[in-house]
């Protein structure tokens, strides 16, 4: 009796026909294998956190979640290999217990990291890149059924293809993650009028390892996020009032804990072009949507990367997100401000709301056609692709057959 | 100084209405409904604020928290658990307290020069 | 003539002197009040309370309300043992020894834009 799935927000609803569990690596291959062999398609899920349609399926639905945990680590060459369905709340924390960690980690922690490689999300640090950077070795199963293991030493090109991939190449079972020793960050949160945060926002990004600030447009302030180590001197902002501040372990004190839902909107500006961006934003919130949405939107910079899907590609970010409470119309709201975002040249988040496709998708991506060949080379049937996936990618139906 | 609990533990307010427009630098004049709630009390206060709308169910809990012997004033347009109130919109709005508090309601409306509101409870004539 | 007439304890929970003003003062500096009204035949000894959200409550502020007498009293205007922070959330709670009433008013010249209403919420029960 097929059962409904339904992403962490709600927004996405789907009934797969088939929800397989596999327990290990040749459970997995077997169901690849068998599906191949049927003509069936296949999607893979970690936490479902996604709100695009990425793991919509009316066939197979294959879930990442017995892969999990961390399997061996060394600690000399700070590397660890865990299976691809762990939750990066729990990777957190088994990897502390090795000593080692992530060198970032995003608002939220409740994504598995195979999801949160393959849809590329980020923290907030001007010097800091995407999770996916972190990936330094995979284990999947291709669509035909293959087991493969790829390294950044031997398949360097194909890891940048890999490192985020929306699960179109493969299945991951296992990644191998370049970590950091163990480290401890000293938070502090303000609160201040979102001008005088803008007027030293060089400042405050360049002086701050992690930064980041949330605007409230229903009362126009902001709430400013600094982290540092603790060794460092901990800023001290004049125009801003402090809230809030804790240290401990990068783990503990970079994610947000929060239990209300929300659907999101995501996109990458080219650094420079941020605040102006975020000011057209500003505008048009306070003109048009104060009415109906009162939740804040988050700023964010981010590193460039070399990975060709990745919203960093060769250039480094600032990322606007807007949200809306999951029990609210969120679609005028997000269509209204998607426009300015890509006006500035922004690309969108893989996994959270936009509209782009192929045709919009192509042009912001210089090396798309290089990531298309790998996927295609690998998966020619296009097992592990979908209707929206081919849409994303302007893949022709008829061409696969 | 201690002084006991004031006031009781469910208050309405039926005459809600958030304003849309503001002029003026924010968040000082933004426009707004405005809850104050004072807990004279030695025991902090847990609330939970119900919404209701004419045309739709009504929508809460809505969690707040006062500290014993602390007053909080909140504005409602800034709500968003479980989700945020929509502005230009009548509503009402009951309160309910773990322990007795005093609930004020005020409104800003900085929307236009030309503007002058009053009200009031209206006088609770019989049980 | 009537006797005394209130209550012996009031609460605004709803305090705020704005800390700008515009036109001539004093009829329109902004200030809050509380206008206290003593109809009986004694003397009120009124003690004042002011509660924050974020600091440990100030006072006693003492005022006396003469026998059938009336008393604006202005906030700004208190400052024994300390003055009310302008531009400041607070409360008050006025505790009087005899029964009187109390109305809460203000006015806030800051800028055109600023219609104001204020009203305690209807006490339902407990």
């Amino acid at each position: 009796m097929p059962t409904e799935w339904t992403n962490w927000s709600g927004s996405l609803c789907f009934t797969p026909n088939t929800i397989a569990v596999p327990a290990d690596e040749d459970e997995l291959v077997a169901i690849v294998r068998h599906a191949a062999l049927a003509g069936r398609t296949v999607r893979v899920v970690g936490a479902g956190h996604s709100s695009t349609p990425l793991v919509e399926t009316s066939d197979l639905l294959v879930s990442l979640e017995q892969f999990s945990g961390v399997l061996e680590h060394n600690t000399a060459a700070r590397t660890a290999t865990v299976g691809a369905g762990t939750r990066l709340h729990a990777l957190g924390k088994q990897l502390h217990a090795v000593e080692l960690a992530l060198e970032n980690l995003g608002d939220v922690d409740v994504q598995a990291i195979a999801g949160a490689i393959g849809t590329g999300i980020h923290g907030s640090g001007k010097t800091l890149k995407i999770l996916s950077s972190q990936l330094v070795g995979l284990r999947m199963v291709t669509a035909s059924g293959e087991l493969v293991e790829w390294t950044e030493q031997e398949q360097p090109e194909e890891l940048r293809a890999a490192r985020v991939a929306l699960g179109t190449l493969g299945i991951f079972t296992t990644v191998t993650l370049q970590l950091q020793p163990a480290f401890q960050l000293h938070r502090r949160e303000w609160c201040a009028h979102v001008e005088d945060a803008l007027d030293h926002l060089e400042q405050l990004v360049e002086q701050n390892r992690n930064f980041d600030f949330y605007w409230y447009p229903r009362s126009d302030e902001a709430k400013l996020r600094t982290m540092n180590s603790p060794e460092a001197r901990q800023p001290d902002l004049a125009f801003a009032r402090l809230l809030d501040e804790q240290a401990g372990w990068s783990h503990e004190i970079i994610p947000k804990q929060r239990t209300l839902r929300f659907d999101e909107m995501e996109y990458a500006l080219p650094a420079d072009a941020g605040p102006a961006c975020f000011r057209d934003i500003r505008q048009r919130v306070k003109a048009k949507w104060r009415r109906s949405v009162g939740w804040r939107l988050l700023y964010r910079t981010s590193a460039a990367d070399d990975s060709f899907l990745s919203t960093n590609y060769e250039r480094s970010s600032v990322t606007i997100s807007l949200h809306q409470n999951n029990s609210l119309p969120y679609q005028a709201y997000f269509a209204d401000l998607e426009p300015i975002l890509r006006a500035y040249g922004g690309r969108p988040h893989w996994g959270k709301k936009h509209t782009l496709l192929a045709a919009e998708l192509r042009p912001l991506y210089p090396c798309w056609e290089q990531f298309q060949h790998i996927r295609q080379r690998l998966d020619p049937q296009g097992l592990l692709l979908n209707t929206y996936l081919r849409d994303l990618f302007g893949i022709d139906q008829e061409a696969l057959r | 100084m201690t002084h006991g609990a004031s006031g009781r533990t469910t208050w309405a307010i039926p005459g809600g209405h958030i304003p849309l427009a503001s002029t003026g630098h924010e968040p000082t004049f933004v426009s707004c409904d405005k809850l104050c709630v004072l807990n004279t009390s030695a025991t902090d206060a847990q609330l939970a604020l119900t919404i209701y709308y004419s045309d739709r169910d009504a929508v809460g809990p809505y969690p707040l928290s006062v500290a014993a012997r602390r007053v909080r004033h909140l504005r409602l347009n800034d709500l968003i658990e479980p989700e945020a109130m929509p502005l230009e919109v009548p509503y009402a709005c009951v309160v309910l307290s773990s322990v007795p508090v005093v609930v004020q309601f005020s409104r800003r409306d900085s929307g236009q020069a030309a503007t002058a509101i009053t009200g009031g409870i209206a006088f609770p004539a019989a049980e | 003539m009537t006797g005394a007439i209130g209550a012996r304890r009031w609460a605004i929970a709803e305090g705020y002197i704005p800390g700008q003003s515009t036109g001539p003062a004093p009829q329109f500096t902004s200030h809050e009040a509380a206008c206290i009204l003593n109809a009986g035949p004694a003397d009120a000894h009124v003690t004042i309370t002011i509660f924050f959200s974020d600091r440990d409550p100030v006072g006693p502020y003492h005022v006396t309300v003469p026998a059938r007498r009336t008393l604006h009293l202005r906030f700004n205007d208190l400052d024994n043992p300390e003055p009310v922070p302008c531009d400041t959330d607070y409360a008050s709670l006025i505790e009087s020894n005899v029964p009187i009433v109390v109305q809460h008013s203000r006015l806030d010249s800051r800028q055109a834009e600023n219609a104001l209403l204020t009203t305690v919420a209807y006490p339902v029960g407990g």
